[in-house]
């Protein structure tokens, strides 16, 4: 399998005043196309400020990313961002919908942002594929946790990505709910043939990754 | 790389900004409404400004009372001259003094200093003189020893019909009462006035000297006459003569232009102070307003939107808000001139009708633009470039 994305010592630190916190430190990885990882460790121990670097979300430091051909850590913003626009779907774990927007309106934004020439229509059929026709258009104020999950599944996936990040997809979930989204997340790589790394403090949503990588202090061990 | 501002991009943001705008309008009531009350206090001053001043030069002529205006100030004038313009026009010659004007057979009298405009059977040439009872101003014209008082000096003096006042020693009747007259700008628009006939001045043995007269005589062309070439005519014969000053109408209401620009200046400076206070609300309200939206900037960001789209999607947002709300504050000014015309017109007897200027309206739209850079956008810009970096 081909590389999808490399890391190569990448650093990341915050200054507040005077003192200097290193959140990630000389990170190497490598990942493939189609592989499926999920990155555990303790609250604090840099694992969604890892998902954040990959999807271009935060610079690093110091330190080298490359996805696919591009080396974003070269790259500026609008470009990253095109390529995310494209490549990368990022599930967040309290969803982030918009709060005005109806569950159609949310998952047609991206669609909509890469000149689908029908978007709405084009939602509906996700949604649809997730069970949620009855809920349409509804905000997500009037859809329950699990509801607002798969319409930010949706929404992440709507562009067919090669890469999908979930920072902790299931973490405000009941457990039923955990279960039916884990279910959707990854028989949908499976069938699409996209990557997933994946944010867990799940140990059982962890272990259905092919790769598990553990981060301890910014490292990984 | 795709460029970030092709025109797709920016009909995406349009869409966008219509549907956010539409959707938050709770969020943003407090904006509205402090902004809405700023600019449409500005726009009653900038609407009756211009709606005054309309009314003030289609109305030239009547203001001026006549074509043309040849005022000698404080002497009598070279009457040959007058007599040769006599020839081809009409003229009508008025002669105004201030005296006391005192009440008589009261337990306490009351006087009151009152400037008088003595008229002929010509005047008006232009407008009507609105008074009361019928009949009164020909009364005024034909029997000595009467006036008719404006309505400020009548209540002043608490005044009646067919009361008998003294002016310098002598005994006027009061036959009447004038609401209006339509020759403003020469004479006063405002304070304790009255007319008396011309036969006035000889029953107070008035004479130039010493009596502060003031001697205008007002022209009105024949109907088929060439205007410009009959004020040729009437400047040449005058162009000798160095104490006389020709007054055309659109010099007409000069006065009247000039305390309107002073008050419409004085009230822009005090509702652009009172916009600049309400700035600062203004900017906590849109703060809160980004900060109620930071979820949106963060989803969009996670989606592909560029960080620059995002911030023009915020500012079109802004100025969408504003041309909103200039155009409802200019449009309601228009209900403000009625009142203006009921209450602050009536006394000059002149018609104020709402008049649109889209002068006026860039005007509003830039000064809400203003207080909004100086509050809110650098302030916001700020707020925003944390959001983004934050996310």
């Amino acid at each position: 399998m081909s590389i999808l994305l490399k890391l190569k010592k990448v650093n990341l630190k915050y200054q507040t005043g005077k003192d200097t916190i290193k959140v990630l430190n000389n990170i190497d990885l490598i990942t493939k196309k189609k592989e499926t990882i999920s990155i555990v460790g303790e609250s604090g121990s840099g694992k969604t400020s890892l998902i954040m670097l990959i999807g271009g979300l935060e610079q690093a430091t110091s330190g080298k990313i490359f996805f696919q051909d591009h080396e974003i850590t070269k790259l500026n913003e609008d470009e990253v961002s095109a390529i995310r626009k494209k490549n990368i779907g990022i599930i967040f774990q309290s969803f982030y919908l918009i709060p005005n927007y109806t569950a159609v309106e949310n998952v047609a934004l991206t669609l909509e942002l890469n000149k689908f020439k029908n978007p709405e229509k084009e939602a509906k059929l996700l949604l649809d594929r997730f069970g949620l026709k009855h809920r349409f258009n509804n905000l997500p104020s009037q859809l329950s946790g699990g509801e607002q999950q798969r319409v930010a599944i949706a929404r992440s996936i709507a562009m067919k990505p090669e890469l999908i990040l979930a920072d902790e997809p299931t973490g405000n979930l009941d457990t039923e709910n955990s279960l039916m989204i884990s279910d959707i997340l990854f028989n949908y790589v499976k069938e699409e043939g996209s990557s997933l790394i994946m944010v867990t403090h799940d140990p059982k949503l962890a272990n259905k990754a092919k790769r598990k990588i553990k981060i301890k202090d910014g490292k990984i061990k | 790389m795709e460029k970030s501002n092709n025109s797709s991009e920016i009909n995406l943001i349009f869409k966008y900004a219509f549907k956010d705008l539409s959707r938050n309008y709770k969020k943003i009531i407090s904006i509205i409404i402090t902004l809405f009350i700023s600019l449409f206090i500005l726009s009653a001053i900038f609407t009756i400004e211009d709606s005054l001043k309309k009314e003030l030069n289609d109305n030239a002529k009547a203001l001026l009372g006549g074509d043309l205006e040849i005022d000698y100030n404080r002497n009598e004038g070279n009457l040959e001259l007058v007599t040769k313009v006599k020839e081809f026009a009409t003229i009508s010659q008025m002669i105004e003094f201030s005296t006391m004007v005192a009440t008589i057979n009261r337990d306490k009298n009351k006087s009151l200093f009152t400037r008088i405009k003595t008229v002929d059977e010509k005047y008006p040439l232009y407008g009507t003189v609105e008074y009361e009872p019928e009949g009164a101003f020909d009364r005024m014209q034909n029997e000595p020893n009467t006036v008719l008082i404006n309505e400020s000096l009548s209540k002043t003096l608490n005044l009646k019909i067919n009361e008998q006042i003294k002016v310098q020693d002598k005994l006027f009747t009061v036959i009447g009462i004038v609401k209006s007259v339509p020759d403003v700008s020469g004479f006063v628009a405002f304070g304790d006035w009255a007319l008396a006939g011309k036969q006035t001045l000889e029953i107070l043995k008035l004479n130039g000297i010493g009596s502060f007269l003031n001697y205008e005589y007002k022209v009105k062309f024949n109907e088929n006459d060439d205007e410009q070439e009959i004020e040729e005519r009437i400047e040449n014969i005058f162009k000798d003569d160095q104490k006389v000053k020709l007054r055309y109408p659109e010099n007409s209401a000069s006065g009247l232009k000039r305390i309107i620009n002073n008050f419409s200046q004085f009230l822009s400076l005090v509702s652009i102070s009172a916009m600049l206070i309400a700035g600062i609300g203004v900017a906590n309200t849109l703060l809160s307003f980004i900060n109620q939206n930071n979820m949106s900037i963060a989803v969009r960001k996670a989606v592909g939107f560029y960080s620059g789209d995002i911030k023009i999607l915020y500012y079109l947002q802004l100025l969408i808000l504003l041309f909103v709300v200039t155009t409802l504050a200019y449009g309601s000014s228009f209900l403000i001139v009625p009142f203006v015309d009921r209450y602050l017109s009536d006394g000059l007897g002149l018609n104020v009708l709402p008049v649109f200027s889209i002068i006026n309206f860039i005007k509003i739209f830039l000064i809400g633009l203003l207080v909004l850079i100086i509050f809110s956008i650098f302030y916001q810009y700020f707020q925003l470039l944390t959001l983004l970096r934050f996310f």
